[in-house]
């Protein structure tokens, strides 16, 4: 029970008596009722004090304790509202031989029942946590379904007892309804509970049964007309209030509600729904189809409402669920859509780059984050992977980028774009990406300890090894002979040392990446032919005849690592062949690659040995080290240095008859995942004509490499054709091939209309100044073989000329917008119109214009901004600019806006717009010739000769 | 002829002592050190040695700087510079080559390519001003 220590005297004395007054009350009249006549006017008057009592107790709890006032206040009321029609009935009713039916206090009676039943759904919200919507409609699902058995049930006969007047039975039928209703309310309760019944709960259940079974017999009281007030009948009542005063005053407990599954819920209201029809339906409450009717289809509309909320719930705990997904995943995770404009970023991916939530929706991804390379040149959009997968519909990943933050610094990142495609379409992409700054830190860590140890192992090493060369050269002075034995073994052994560390580093260094292939166009002899150069001597020395048969085969490899390769393989014929014998080396083209061999005549390798001789450490026999002088890993360094070009490295070998290491690498380099790889197939399209196809081939690799659209010609015919057929954007032209020149192939070409215009550029192993000099349209001479930068120097240089001039207008006003855009390409210049500050920023990147319309009106000031970005671009900070206004500026105005020299100020009232249009087509003509003539100035890239 | 002098500056004691003697002994060079780029631009200055053998790395200021400062100055400009190097990668050695040393040598050496390395400078160098002087 409730403490009441904290009131005063006054209340305590106050809160005992009513409770002795009441039970007290209560015992004599159970006695009274029990074993005499309670229909005597004393205990009438007894009876109805004792539901003021009780209801006082539970309006004094509600008034004195905090907490669960409303519920008490409503029981409290109920308990006084029942007493005072007890008070009316017998003060107008009793004596009279046929009350009326329903009366005055039956009014009174149905209120306090109303109060009741609200009292009870207010105590279910106080103590119970955790009901939600769905629940409560569960609640009322169940109690009416109850509601509407027991309606089918019951009507019937009431009606039969009552003659059928409609407010008879409703008077009659709504005290069993609202005990039913209280009572399922509470059984509900009890379920959801998890069937705890805590005091109050306990009373209150009890309560209402005993409330409810006074009803059921009220009923057939009245029906059979022998109701009579103050018998053992109205104990029911006022014991039920007994305990409703009880409960009043327990501690409240609360507890947490289980969730009903919402399949549960709706069965078990289906269910009740269903018998309600189906007694319906058979007819067996004749008359009462209104009612029960009534009730029932108010149960399957509940159920209806119910089974709503469920899906609702459902749908909605799914989406919560994959959003919570989403939010706490580690990795950024960036949605785009087929345009590259962002429709969902997730929480990772804002922190790293420092932006808001919702910042980016609606902004290009690459613009905003892409926008420049590691080495600060910028990245256009057409080499940005991520738009690459939403043009090609292929995943593509890169392990070495940077995204920029918005407040402008990097931050490494590796990142994968997954395109979604639907139906075979393009809607999107994921890009999923990870900060590894962490990584990179950890890489630099281990390089800086690789180079150090490497430099820490090196430097004793170097006093070592000279102290012990000078002893071993005699030029200090003669040695006995022992200690000339100890010096020499003494010198080889620091040499082995040396070696070892070198190749440890080495191997170290190209297993983890770190030995980046610095891969360029070569040939194949060429390296056979440096590698066989350094160890002549040493072949000399072991008296072993070193023979190249190799052919020009160009390849696109790294020079160095494949020497490296060669002179471990050749190195290792050497030492193994016998005296007199010879070691050949070779290289072929085969399909695609390129295969070198190197053969020797030693004793060969078992078979067994064959592939574990390429693993670290593992010679073929053990003594082989000391004797040989080898560390052990050469074959190893062979074989990453091989697998890192994309290739293979075996052995081929009879022991006792020699042996042969061959190994293979692609005539054309794997894409490193650099910049410029498998890029959009929307670059300059480059026609490439020479009649040796491997030329053609690398040629064509290292265009393709770097984005351009690659067509191939064999012979100046062919050439002709297909320059015709596909309008390329330049040409590269072979002069010495047979059957027509390079020069008369060049002289057709300008002769036809359609490539009269094409950019040539000559290759050749002539020089310039040997063969005739030719005109335009022949732009350049790039001499065999060809040096990759003059290429592509020469290229862009050819591919430029022909490209339009393009204008970036910012006007918000569209309809400006439009007579503006009609301008310029009515003039063959490609127009670009961004509506806002941010857009033309955008743009401003992703284009690249030669020249900026802006009108300064736009909303916010945004054409100040505008100019502000520009400035600060390293690119763009000198760009050509129109600046147009409503009205004149002033120069305070002026200066903020001047970018560079070329920025003109046009007003719009004060000029027409044919007068717009000629000043601003001036302008561009001027930029255009400059244009033209700066590129023509830029010093040729001179080729390398190798 | 006059005895050629060389200077060596590299910040490890034993190994000035070793490529000392080495140079003393088999080239018949003069030869003083430094033990820091400092130093060595110091005595460069003062001495004007034919030719200086410059360690890649060392605390204070690292060989390329010092070679760096030894072309800005007028009087050191000239002298050939072999540099000295634990780094032995392609690329390293690129970049070495491209500051404009007379050679780079790579750590550690076999002793008697140190005198040969040097005398191939020596002998470039006192072509050089012969042509000069013949134009």
């Amino acid at each position: 029970m409730l403490s009441l220590d904290r009131f005063s005297r006054t209340v305590r004395i106050a809160v005992y008596l009513l409770w002795t007054a009441g039970l007290a009350g209560l015992a004599v009249f159970a006695l009274a009722a029990a074993f005499g006549d309670a229909t005597a006017s004393g205990f009438q008057a007894l009876y109805v004090c004792l539901p003021f009592v009780f209801g006082a107790l539970c309006i004094l709890r509600a008034a004195l304790i905090h907490g669960e006032r409303a519920v008490w206040a409503l029981f409290g009321m109920g308990m006084l509202f029942f007493g005072s029609g007890y008070a009316y009935y017998f003060r107008f009713q009793q004596h009279l031989d046929s009350p009326p039916y329903p009366s005055v206090a039956d009014a009174q009676w149905i209120t306090s029942w109303f109060l009741l039943l609200a009292a009870v759904m207010f105590l279910i919200r106080a103590r119970l946590v955790g009901l939600r919507r769905a629940l409560w409609i569960d609640v009322v699902v169940a109690a009416l379904a109850l509601a509407a058995v027991a309606a089918a049930l019951l009507v019937d006969s009431l009606i039969a007892s009552t003659g059928g007047s409609v407010e008879a039975v409703a008077t009659g039928l709504s005290y069993p309804l609202l005990d039913l209703l209280m009572i399922s309310v509470v059984l509900v309760v009890f379920a959801l509970g998890k069937w705890r019944l805590s005091r109050t709960w306990a009373l209150i259940w009890c309560g209402l049964m005993i409330q409810a079974a006074g009803d059921v017999i009220y009923l057939y009281q009245v029906a059979g007309e022998t109701y009579e007030g103050g018998t053992l009948l109205d104990l029911t009542y006022v014991t039920a209030m007994s305990l409703y005063a009880l409960a009043a005053w327990q501690k409240p407990v609360v507890t947490r509600s289980r969730q009903l599954e919402g399949v549960t819920a709706l069965a078990i209201a289906a269910a009740l729904a269903l018998i309600g029809l189906i007694l319906i339906a058979f007819d067996h409450v004749r008359g009462t189809n209104d009612v029960a009717f009534a009730l029932a289809m108010l149960t399957l509309i509940a159920a209806f409402a119910r089974a709503a909320t469920t899906y609702a719930d459902v749908s909605k705990r799914f989406l919560i669920q994959n959003e919570s997904i989403l939010n706490s995943a580690g990795e950024g995770i960036y949605g785009i859509d087929s345009d590259g404009i962002v429709t969902f970023a997730n929480p990772a991916a804002m922190r790293m780059t420092g932006h808001e939530i919702g910042e980016l929706d609606g902004r290009y991804l690459h613009e905003v984050i892409h926008h420049t390379r590691p080495d600060g040149t910028p990245c256009l959009v057409d080499e940005c992977p991520m738009m690459a997968s939403l043009e090609d519909g292929v995943v593509h990943r890169r392990a070495d980028d940077v995204y920029w933050r918005k407040d402008g610094t990097s931050l490494p990142i590796e990142y994968t774009t997954t395109p979604i495609v639907e139906h075979g379409e393009v809607k999107g992409a994921v890009v999923v990406c990870k900060d590894v700054s962490e990584r990179r830190e950890l890489e630099r860590t281990k390089d800086e300890f690789t180079s150090v140890v490497s430099h820490e192992l090196r430097t004793p090493l170097t006093s070592i090894r000279g102290s012990l060369g000078l002893l071993e050269s005699g030029v200090l002075g003669p040695l006995p002979e022992k200690g000339q034995r100890m010096i020499e073994i003494a010198v080889q052994n620091t040499d082995r040392l040396v070696r070892l560390i070198n190749d440890i580093l080495d191997i170290e260094r190209m297993d983890h990446g770190e030995g980046v292939m610095h891969k360029e166009p070569t040939d194949a002899a060429e390296l056979i032919a440096r590698a066989t150069e350094g160890l002549q001597s040493f072949a000399a020395e072991a008296q072993v005849t070193l023979r190249a048969e190799t052919a020009s085969v160009p390849l696109v490899a790294d020079p160095d690592r494949v020497i490296q390769t060669l002179t471990n393989l050749i190195s290792n014929a050497v030492k193994f062949s016998p005296p007199a014998s010879t070691v050949r080396v070779s290289c072929a083209r085969d399909d695609g690659e390129v295969l070198f061999c190197v053969t020797d005549e030693g004793r060969g390798i078992p078979a067994d040995k064959h592939e574990s001789i390429f693993e670290r450490f593992q010679q073929v026999d053990a003594s082989d080290s000391r004797e040989k002088g080898g560390t052990g890993l050469g074959l190893a360094i062979c074989r990453t240095i091989v697998e890192n070009h994309g290739g293979r490295i075996w052995v081929e070998s009879v022991a006792g008859e020699g042996s042969r290491f061959s190994f293979v690498l692609p005539a054309l380099a794997e894409p490193d995942h650099e910049y410029g790889d498998r890029a959009v197939s929307g670059g300059p399209a480059v026609l490439i004509c020479d009649d040796d196809a491997s030329v053609v081939e690398v040629v064509g690799a290292m265009l393709e490499l770097r984005g351009y659209r690659v067509i191939k010609a064999a012979s100046g015919e062919q050439a002709l054709e297909r320059a015709i057929a596909e309008r390329p954007d330049a040409i590269l032209l072979d002069l010495l091939m047979p059957g027509i020149s390079g020069w008369e192939t060049a002289a057709a070409l300008s002769q036809r209309h359609e490539t009269s215009d094409i950019p040539i550029v000559f290759l050749s192993v002539l020089s310039e100044g040997e063969g005739e000099t030719p005109g335009e349209p022949v732009l350049d001479w790039l001499e065999k073989p060809i040096d990759e930068r003059a290429l592509f120097a020469a290229l862009e240089r050819a591919v430029s000329r022909r490209d339009p001039f393009k204008v970036l207008v910012v006007e918000d006003d569209r309809d400006l917008a439009g007579i503006l855009t009609a301008i310029f390409e009515s003039h063959g210049i490609e127009t670009f119109v961004a509506s806002s500050g941010v857009q033309a920023i955008e743009l401003a990147q992703r284009v690249l214009p030669d020249l900026v319309v802006l009108d300064i009106g736009l909303p916010e000031a945004d054409g100040f901004e505008v100019v502000d970005w520009l400035r600060r671009h390293e690119r763009l900070n000198a760009l050509p600019m129109v600046v147009y206004t409503a009205n004149d500026l002033d120069e305070a105005d002026r200066e903020r806006l001047r970018l560079g020299d070329t920025t003109e100020f046009l007003t719009k009232s004060r000029i027409s717009p044919q007068h717009f249009e000629r000043r601003v087509m001036a302008l561009i003509a001027r930029l255009s010739h400059d244009r033209i003539r700066e590129r023509e100035d830029e010093p040729e890239a001179h080729p390398v000769g190798r | 002829m006059s005895q050629k002098h060389i200077l060596l500056v590299d910040d490890e004691d034993d190994i000035r002592e070793v490529a000392g003697i080495t140079l003393e002994a088999v080239g018949g060079w003069r030869v003083s050190t430094a033990r820091s780029g400092s130093e060595g631009v110091a005595k460069a200055i003062a001495e004007r040695p034919d030719a200086i053998l410059l360690d890649v790395m060392m605390p204070g200021i690292d060989g390329p700087t010092t070679f760096g400062l030894l072309q800005a100055e007028p009087s050191t400009r000239e002298i050939p510079v072999i540099l000295l190097t634990a780094k032995a990668q392609g690329a390293d050695l690129r970049y070495f080559a491209e500051l404009g040393v007379a050679g780079v040598l790579t750590k550690p050496f076999d002793p008697m390519s140190l005198p040969e390395r040097v005398a191939e400078v020596l002998a470039a160098a006192a072509e050089r001003s012969r042509v000069e002087k013949a134009e």
